[in-house]
């Protein structure tokens, strides 16, 4: 699949245990408003964390809630609002036994979440960002990938900073990005972004620019986690394209000399 | 008589030693060997070391087992720190690990078949003899490496528990007459302590694996009680209705009584709040009677840690936690616990635990110990007896340990003395853990 001349987004999410789909505790979303040209896009992407109760409902909740104004400045008072109204144990009625009750008096749910904007306008588009924990976000071209919060897989680990229950404080980051012609932006779970990097630190970003152009369901790899991945294919551009050959000839006519 | 061969092997290879060690003596070399020659009440934490450092080679039987087994490391690490030449046998087709590889250096290898004939024994026999006539010879024996630079074992604990992989704990609790006795001066006995680390560490491994939807089959579980039943040296199921073991979920529902009392929590917004918490009881402070039969013990653990692998053959490691005051009776446990310690999956060795309860009367004023790497000088034999029967604790529960605010050495064993050990089940990697 190569880049188109409009937007496109695709979303995957896979448990981790494949014959039970209903343990995945991660929860994403994807948007695309207006084109060709002018076009806007939201992605969000929240991963349970598994040592808290009621951790795939939290996942769901905050991604549900989650608006455009979330990647810029609007993440704190629209987790608290979701924080608010949680109530896993009011749930159908059904009795809570006590082992449960105890887990989440003690621990509160946690996930991690990553929300990214993206506007279009013409020539340029542009990306805003913000995370809490270690989702990750890439933005990724043949010859170059960036990634944000976490930059080699080297950094990530079992232990990870999340949206919790029980803490109003959120140590948000923030990045923005321009996202150039045919590139891609990406949002991952921990697990397949840490792989991704672990990819991209063996073969180089052209095959990790390759790996999301094809990515399917059925080659999502086993990471021995729950994986999610969200991926907006950002279009070629016709100036872009006409820059592009123009320099090739250019290219071209040097070396012939 | 003054020995001149140290042997070490794996338990499961008592066969082969035996049967060198005999050719040896036939041949006026004295050997020494821990099964027979650590004698009932001696000091083997003493004996071992010294007993390397006064042979004049240290033949080492490798084999799959001996690969895994802490102690064969542990004499290695000591031959090699020490100086003492090594005469590496292999057998079979056992290639040695990455660290045996260098800790041996460019010392050259023997081998035999895994079953050795007799006359390949023999030929054994005469490169040792003919080794220990020759001076000049034996320093090309002598390891040139520094052992605190062999590269580590593969950690075993860095794998996810999950329902397709769980993890077993065996849990052995110690019920001799000791245990009557009070902790310090308060009314706490002994027993009801115990009780209370085993009911604990069974209430986490159930919340651990509690979800929305149901329990989830994390963890298997057996708890046996010794120094129990008419004679005092039995060693007994304890687990609802005499199970041998149990998936956790089957511990849901399973309890004798459930204990009530109340907790304060911190709210969000701030202030707190008193919440009850009901705690399940499973395993009740029954009264000692008996004996303290360790060894027996970590006998049955090995039957049930066996077992439990032959279904389980790729899982994560079993770990076995005796939960006592230290000390027994009878014979000396290190032979089950070696031989404990070489039950392995695919993934690694079996781990063994030790959690001692001590009397804060005792000169070290009832001090916590959490997973040390050496016992400090105010510490009984006791608990320096059982931190040599614990096995170090892997890289990745130290992370864990370490993240959690406890500062745990490179070198640090798997002992808890006075501490609650329930947080172990923190150690394993059943989901992403978030800063609290």
């Amino acid at each position: 699949m190569s880049a188109g001349r409009e937007p496109c987004i695709r979303c995957w999410t896979v448990a981790r245990d494949r014959s039970h789909p209903e343990w995945n505790e991660d929860a994403s979303r994807g948007e695309l408003d207006g084109g060709p040209d002018d076009w806007t896009a939201f992605l969000v992407v929240a991963d349970g964390a598994g040592s808290t109760p009621f951790a795939g409902a939290w996942a769901r909740a905050l991604v549900d809630a989650a608006r455009p104004r979330w990647a810029t400045d609007g993440l704190a008072q629209g987790v608290e609002g979701v924080r608010r109204s949680f109530d896993p144990l009011a749930g159908d009625g059904a009795e809570v036994d006590f082992v449960l009750e105890d887990l989440w008096n003690e621990r509160g749910s946690a996930a991690t979440l990553a929300v990214a904007a993206v506007r279009s306008e013409g020539r340029r588009t542009r990306c805003f960002a913000q995370t809490v924990g270690d989702c990750l976000l890439l933005v990724s071209e043949p010859d170059r990938l960036a990634s944000f919060p976490m930059r080699a897989s080297a950094e990530f680990s079992n232990r990870t900073e999340a949206v919790t229950t029980q803490r109003p404080e959120l140590p948000i980051k923030s990045a923005s990005y321009d996202l150039p012609s045919g590139s891609m932006l990406a949002l991952a779970s921990d697990a397949i972004g840490a792989w991704l990097l672990r990819v991209n630190e063996r073969e180089g970003p052209a095959r990790v620019h390759s790996w999301l152009r094809g990515a399917s369901e059925s080659n999502l790899p086993d990471v021995d986690d729950d994986v999610t991945l969200v991926v907006l294919d950002v279009p070629r551009s016709r100036m872009a394209d006409r820059v592009r050959r123009w320099v090739a000839w250019l290219v071209r006519r040097a070396s012939r000399r | 008589v003054n020995h001149r061969v140290f042997i070490s092997y794996a338990g499961a290879q008592q066969t082969h030693a035996d049967r060198v060690c005999a050719l040896l003596e036939d041949d006026d070399i004295h050997c020494w060997m821990a099964s027979r020659d650590c004698a009932p009440g001696t000091d083997w934490i003493d004996e071992i070391p010294a007993a390397v450092e006064q042979s004049q080679l240290v033949l080492v039987l490798l084999s799959p087992e001996a690969l895994i087994s802490d102690w064969v490391d542990r004499e290695l690490n000591w031959a090699v720190s020490k100086e003492r030449p090594l005469l590496p046998v292999s057998l079979g087709q056992t290639e040695p690990s990455p660290r045996f590889n260098f800790l041996f250096g460019r010392i050259q290898r023997t081998h035999l078949r895994e079953r050795p004939t007799e006359a390949e024994l023999r030929r054994l026999v005469s490169e040792v003899r003919d080794l220990l006539k020759d001076e000049g010879r034996v320093g090309d024996f002598v390891s040139e490496v520094e052992p605190a630079e062999a590269p580590a074992t593969a950690d075993p604990f860095v794998h996810r528990v999950s329902t397709a992989r769980p993890a077993y704990f065996v849990l052995l609790v110690d019920h001799s007459s000791s245990m009557n006795r009070k902790l310090g001066s308060g009314n706490v006995r002994i027993r009801e302590a115990v009780a209370d680390v085993v009911n604990d560490l069974l209430f986490t491994l159930l919340r651990t694996s509690r979800r929305p939807d149901g329990y989830r089959h994390y963890f298997d579980v057996s708890v046996h009680g010794y120094g129990l039943g008419p004679g005092g040296e039995d060693v007994l199921p304890r687990l609802p209705e005499g199970a041998e073991r149990m998936a956790i979920g089957s511990l849901n529902g399973s309890w004798h009584r459930i204990e009530e009392s109340k907790r304060r929590v911190r709210l969000p917004e701030g202030g707190t709040k008193t919440v009850p918490v009901k705690r399940p009881i499973w395993v009740e402070p029954t009264p000692g009677k008996g004996r303290t039969v360790m060894a027996a013990a970590f006998d049955r653990a090995g039957e049930l840690v066996g077992e439990w692998i032959a279904e389980h053959p790729d899982s994560l490691p079993p770990v076995v936690l005796n939960v006592s005051d230290g000390g027994w009776t009878g014979l000396d446990p290190m032979t089950a616990v070696r031989a404990v310690q070489e039950k392995a999956t695919s993934l690694g060795p079996t781990l063994v635990l030790n959690c001692q309860l001590g009397d804060p009367r005792s000169p070290n004023g009832g001090r916590q110990l959490i997973f040390p790497h050496e016992i400090p000088p105010n510490f009984g034999r006791r608990t320096r007896e059982l931190f040599m029967l614990s096995s170090p604790l892997p890289e990745a529960m130290r992370e864990e340990a370490r993240a959690r605010g406890l500062n745990v050495h490179d070198d640090a064993r798997g002992l808890v003395y006075n501490a609650p050990v329930s947080r172990l089940v923190d150690f394993l990697q059943v989901g992403t853990h978030t800063f609290a």
